[in-house]
C-alpha cells in the first residue's frame, strides 16, 4: 500500500516535473494570481478565454495550466480586498471586512503575508487529502442527499448571521434582499421564469460575480471619490510587513478550522469557496473571545477565510477528478478539456491513467510552492498599489470590473447589472446596511430552495426527513442549538449596552 | 524547340490546373459566391467554454478554415440553453457572416418557456452536427433491469425517483408515470453533475442521462435501463429503446444545430449547407465524435426543420389533449 502510494508520488512527479509541465503550471499560477488581483476577471474568463489553446496541448499539460489559473486567483483574490476593499473575486469579498481596515492601521503588508500563508496551508490540506482520503471523502460527499444539505445550509445561515457588526435587524433584511436576488431565474423544479420581467438574460439568473463586483467594486469606487483626498498613503516600512507573534499565534487556529471547513465544502459539488469563506468568517467570530475585534482588522478574519477558500478549490478536484462529476463551471471546464482529448472522466482515469492524475496533483504542490515564492516578495509591490493616485487608480479598476465581468459570460446585460448593483451597493452603505450579508443570501438562499423543495418531493410531503436522517438530524440541532445560544447571549448582553461605551473600544486598541 | 514549348505548355497546363485545384477547393463542393465570406465568419455558441457544442463549434470551424481557407472567430454566448445565442441571432444582418450553434430542443416549445421572444420558423437551419443521445439508467445494484420490472418495482414500494436535468428528461418521466399509472417521479436538477451525485449515492431510484454514466457504465457501477432515443446506441447495442419496451413516451431527440438569421441571399445559403456538410464529414470532426462516445450525423436543413417542427407539435399536442 505504502509503496503503491510512494510509486504514485514518483510517477506524479516525474509528469509534473517535465519541462513542459513545469512551465505550464508556472503559466498558470502567474496568470491566476494577476487575474485574481483584478477585479472583475477571474478564473472562469480566464480559463474560458485560454480553453481552446487546450485542444492543441497534451491534456496533462492543459488540465496543470487551466487549474494553476484557478487556484491561483484564490491566491490573489484577497489582495484587492485588503488593499482597496475590493475584492478580486467574489469568494474573497469576506476578506474586505476585516482586511481593509488593517491595511487602513498600517498592517496590509502583514495581512497579505499572513492570507498568503494561510492559502498554502489550506491547499496544502486539500491537496493532502486528495492524495490519502480521496475514496472515503467521495463516499462522503455521495452520502449527502438533498435533506443533508438543506440542514448544512441551514446551519450555515444561522452561524453567518453574526457576519456583520451593527443591527442585526439590517443584516437579516439584506439576507432576505440577497435571497430574493438569489431566485430570479428559471426555477429548476418547475421550469418557471421568476422575476424575469421577460427578460432573457435573467432566465439564467444573475451573475454573481456581477453582483459581488457590483456591491463591494464600484460601491466602493463611489463612495471613496466623495471623501477622496489624493491617495491612501501610508508609511511602508519592512517592520509593517512581519507579523508579530501575536499575529501568528492568532492565526494558528483559524488557518486549522478553515482549511477543514474548506476541504469539507470543497467536496460538495455545487456549494463552492464563497459559501466556504463566509462560513469560515462566521466560524472565527463566533469562537473569538473579542467578538468586537471583528470589523476591525482582526487577524483571524482575513485568515480563516482566505485558508478555507483556497482548501475548497484544491479539494474541489476530489469529485472531479474522482467521480467525473464538476461541482462548478471552473471544474466543468477542466472535464471538457478531458473529454475533448478522448478521456472519459469518472472513476476509472485514476487506474487507467495513473501519470495523469498523480501528475496533476503533484503539480498542484509544485504550483502552490511556486505561488508562495511569487507572493511573498510582491507583497511590498502591491502595498504601492496604494501609493497611485484616485485619479488615476479608481478609473482602471472600474473599467477592469467591466471588462472582467462583461468577459465571463460575453454579456453586456451584466455590465448594466454592476452598475445597477453599484447604486445599490452605495445605497446600502450610506444607510448602514451591510452588504456582505446580501451577498451570501444570494449564494445560499436558492441553495437551500432548491433542496428543501427536492427533499419534500423524495419524501413526498413529510418534514420527518430531517429528523430521521441522522446526519441531517445532527445539522438540524446544532443550528437550533446555535440559535438558542445567540438569542440567549444577545438577551445577555442587553444589560452591559448601559455600561460606558468606551469599555468596550479599550480592549481593541489594546491589541 | 517544339520539344519544349510543350513542355512548357504541359507547365502552364499543369499550374492553370493545380490553379484550378486550389480555387476548386473551396467551389469543390461548396459552391460559394465570389467574394464570400467579405470577412471572418462569427460562429455564436450557445452554451460555455468546455461543452460539449463549444468543443463542436471550434472542431467544425478547424475543419472549415483548413478546407475554406476562411477565418472563422468562435464566440460563446451562453445563456438560457443557447436562447440567450437565438435570440441575439435575430437581430443580426443575414448575410452569412453570423452563425449560431445551439440545441435543437432550445427551439422546441415547451409549457414553460412560452415566453420566449423567437420561433424556430424566424430562423435558418444550415444543418446539424450531432445527435444527442439519451438514456435511463440506474445502479447496479437497483432491484430493476427495463421498464416493466421498473414500472413493478414502483408499484411494489409506492413511488420511484428519477432525477433528471432539463425539461425534455421530465417530460420522459411524465410520460411514463401517465402510460403505467405509477408513482415516478422526476426530481429535476440543475445538471447532469447534480443528477450524477444524487444517483451514485442512491438518492434517487434512476436518472436520465446524456454521457456522464459513461464512465459509470464501464466500470459496471451503473446499468443501463433503456434508451431514451428512436434507435438503440452503439455503447450499448443490448440495451432496448423505450419504444422496443413498449414504452409511448417520446424520446429525447435533440441535437446539435448550425443556424442563420432568415433571410440568407440563395447562393449564400447553399454555400453555408455545403461548407457545414463537408466539415461534418470531416476527419477531425469524426475523431472529435469518437471522443464524444458519439457519431457524426448531419440531418441537414430540411430533416432539422422537420425534426424541430414534429416535435414542436407532438409536445405541443402532449399539452392540449387534457385540456379537450
Amino acid at each position: 500500500m505504502l509503496g503503491e502510494f510512494s510509486t504514485n508520488i514518483a510517477l506524479g512527479l516525474s509528469t509534473a516535473f517535465s519541462i513542459e509541465n513545469l512551465l505550464y503550471c508556472v503559466l498558470g499560477v502567474t496568470l491566476g494570481t494577476f487575474v485574481g488581483v483584478i477585479p472583475g476577471i477571474g478564473a472562469l474568463a480566464t480559463m474560458s478565454m485560454l480553453f481552446p489553446i487546450t485542444f492543441y496541448l497534451d491534456p496533462t499539460s492543459a488540465i496543470i495550466m487551466l487549474a494553476g489559473i484557478w487556484y491561483g486567483s484564490s491566491y490573489g483574490g484577497s489582495i484587492a480586498s485588503i488593499l482597496l476593499n475590493l475584492p478580486g473575486t467574489p469568494s474573497s469579498a469576506v476578506a474586505c471586512l476585516d482586511g481593509y481596515p488593517m491595511a487602513r492601521q498600517g498592517r496590509a503588508g502583514i495581512a497579505l503575508f499572513m492570507t498568503t500563508m494561510g492559502s498554502f496551508f489550506g491547499a496544502s490540506v486539500g491537496i493532502l487529502l486528495m492524495m490519502t482520503f480521496a475514496q472515503p471523502l467521495v463516499a462522503l460527499a455521495l452520502s449527502f442527499g438533498p435533506s443533508e444539505y438543506f440542514s448544512l445550509m441551514v446551519l450555515g445561515l444561522i452561524a453567518a448571521s453574526v457576519i456583520s457588526d451593527g443591527s442585526a435587524l439590517k443584516a437579516i433584511a439584506m439576507v432576505l434582499m440577497g435571497i430574493l436576488l438569489g431566485v430570479v431565474g428559471l426555477d429548476v423544479q418547475t421550469g418557471q421564469t421568476r422575476f424575469t420581467f421577460g427578460m432573457i438574460n435573467l432566465i439564467d439568473g444573475i451573475s454573481l460575480v456581477a453582483l459581488a463586483m457590483g456591491l463591494f467594486g464600484i460601491a466602493e469606487v463611489t463612495s471613496s471619490v466623495r471623501q477622496a483626498t489624493g491617495t491612501l498613503i501610508q508609511h511602508i516600512t519592512l517592520k509593517s510587513m512581519i507579523p508579530t507573534r501575536d499575529d501568528v499565534r492568532r492565526s494558528w487556529m483559524p488557518m486549522v478550522r478553515g482549511s477543514t471547513l474548506g476541504s469539507f465544502f470543497g467536496i460538495m459539488p455545487g456549494v463552492g469557496p464563497t459559501v466556504a469563506s463566509f462560513i469560515s468568517y462566521a466560524i472565527e467570530k463566533r469562537v473569538a473571545k473579542e467578538p468586537e475585534r471583528f470589523g476591525k482588522g482582526a487577524i483571524e478574519g482575513v485568515v480563516a477565510p482566505e485558508t478555507a477558500n483556497n482548501a475548497t478549490d484544491q479539494a474541489a478536484f476530489i469529485p472531479t477528478l474522482v467521480l467525473g462529476i464538476p461541482g462548478s463551471a471552473t471544474m466543468a471546464l477542466i472535464l471538457g478539456v478531458l473529454i475533448i482529448h478522448g478521456i472519459t472522466p469518472g472513476p476509472s482515469m485514476i487506474t487507467d491513467r495513473p501519470e495523469m492524475f498523480w501528475g496533476v496533483v503533484m503539480s498542484f504542490w509544485i504550483g502552490n510552492v511556486l505561488l508562495l515564492v511569487l507572493n511573498i516578495p510582491m507583497i511590498g509591490i502591491w502595498v504601492r498599489l496604494l501609493t497611485i493616485p484616485y485619479h488615476y487608480l479608481y478609473p482602471a479598476i472600474i473599467v477592469f470590473i467591466c471588462i472582467g465581468v462583461y468577459s465571463v459570460n460575453g454579456s453586456a446585460f451584466d455590465v448594466f447589472l454592476i452598475i445597477i448593483f453599484g447604486v445599490v451597493g452605495y445605497g446600502a452603505r450610506t444607510l448602514g446596511f451591510p452588504v456582505a450579508p446580501m451577498l451570501l443570501g444570494f449564494v445560499l438562499g436558492p441553495l437551500m430552495e432548491q433542496q428543501f423543495r427536492r427533499t419534500m418531493l423524495m419524501s413526498r410531503g413529510s418534514f420527518d426527513v430531517f429528523m430521521t436522517r441522522p446526519m441531517s438530524a445532527t445539522f438540524i440541532i446544532l443550528a437550533a442549538l446555535l440559535l438558542a445560544w445567540s438569542i440567549w447571549a444577545a438577551y445577555r448582553h442587553r444589560t452591559p449596552i448601559k455600561r460606558p461605551p468606551n469599555s468596550a473600544i479599550k480592549t481593541v486598541d489594546g491589541d | 524547340m517544339v520539344n519544349k514549348q510543350t513542355k512548357i505548355g504541359r507547365f502552364l497546363l499543369l499550374s492553370t490546373v493545380s490553379c484550378l485545384a486550389l480555387g476548386a477547393q473551396s467551389a469543390l463542393a461548396a459552391a460559394c459566391p465570389e467574394g464570400f465570406p467579405e470577412r471572418p465568419i462569427n460562429f455564436y455558441v450557445g452554451f460555455a467554454a468546455g461543452g460539449g457544442t463549444d468543443s463542436i463549434a471550434r472542431t467544425l470551424a478547424q475543419a472549415i478554415e483548413q478546407a475554406q481557407g476562411w477565418n472563422i472567430v468562435v464566440e460563446n454566448r451562453p445563456g438560457a440553453a443557447s436562447a440567450v445565442m437565438a435570440q441575439s441571432l435575430l437581430n443580426m444582418e443575414p448575410d452569412g457572416h453570423s452563425i449560431g450553434l445551439g440545441s435543437s430542443d432550445t427551439l422546441v416549445w415547451n409549457p414553460t418557456s412560452g415566453d420566449l421572444d423567437f420561433h424556430y420558423s424566424d430562423f435558418l437551419f444550415l444543418g446539424s452536427a450531432m445527435d444527442s443521445w439519451n438514456s435511463f439508467a440506474a445502479l447496479s445494484t437497483a432491484p430493476f433491469d427495463d421498464i416493466a420490472s421498473l414500472v413493478e418495482y414502483t408499484r411494489e414500494i409506492g413511488m420511484a425517483t428519477v432525477a433528471v436535468a432539463g425539461f425534455n428528461q421530465t417530460l420522459v418521466v411524465e410520460q411514463l408515470a401517465d402510460q403505467y399509472d405509477i408513482n415516478l417521479v422526476p426530481i429535476p436538477v440543475a445538471g447532469s453533475a447534480e443528477s450524477m451525485m444524487l444517483t451514485l449515492g442512491g438518492h434517487v431510484d434512476a436518472t436520465i442521462q446524456g454521457v456522464a454514466h459513461l464512465a459509470e457504465l464501464e466500470s459496471g457501477n451503473m446499468k443501463q435501463i433503456a434508451s431514451v432515443t428512436s434507435h438503440r446506441l452503439p455503447y450499448q447495442p443490448d440495451s432496448p429503446t423505450l419504444e422496443e419496451q413498449g414504452a409511448t413516451a417520446l424520446p429525447i431527440q435533440s441535437v446539435t444545430v448550425l443556424m442563420a438569421p432568415k433571410g440568407l441571399p440563395d447562393d449564400v445559403r447553399i454555400c453555408l449547407e455545403q461548407v457545414v456538410d463537408e466539415a461534418v464529414n470531416s476527419e477531425i470532426y469524426h475523431n472529435l465524435m469518437v471522443s464524444f462516445n458519439n457519431e457524426a450525423l448531419n440531418r441537414g436543413p430540411e430533416g432539422v426543420v422537420d425534426l424541430i417542427s414534429s416535435r414542436d407539435a407532438r409536445i405541443r399536442a402532449l399539452y392540449d389533449n387534457p385540456a379537450n
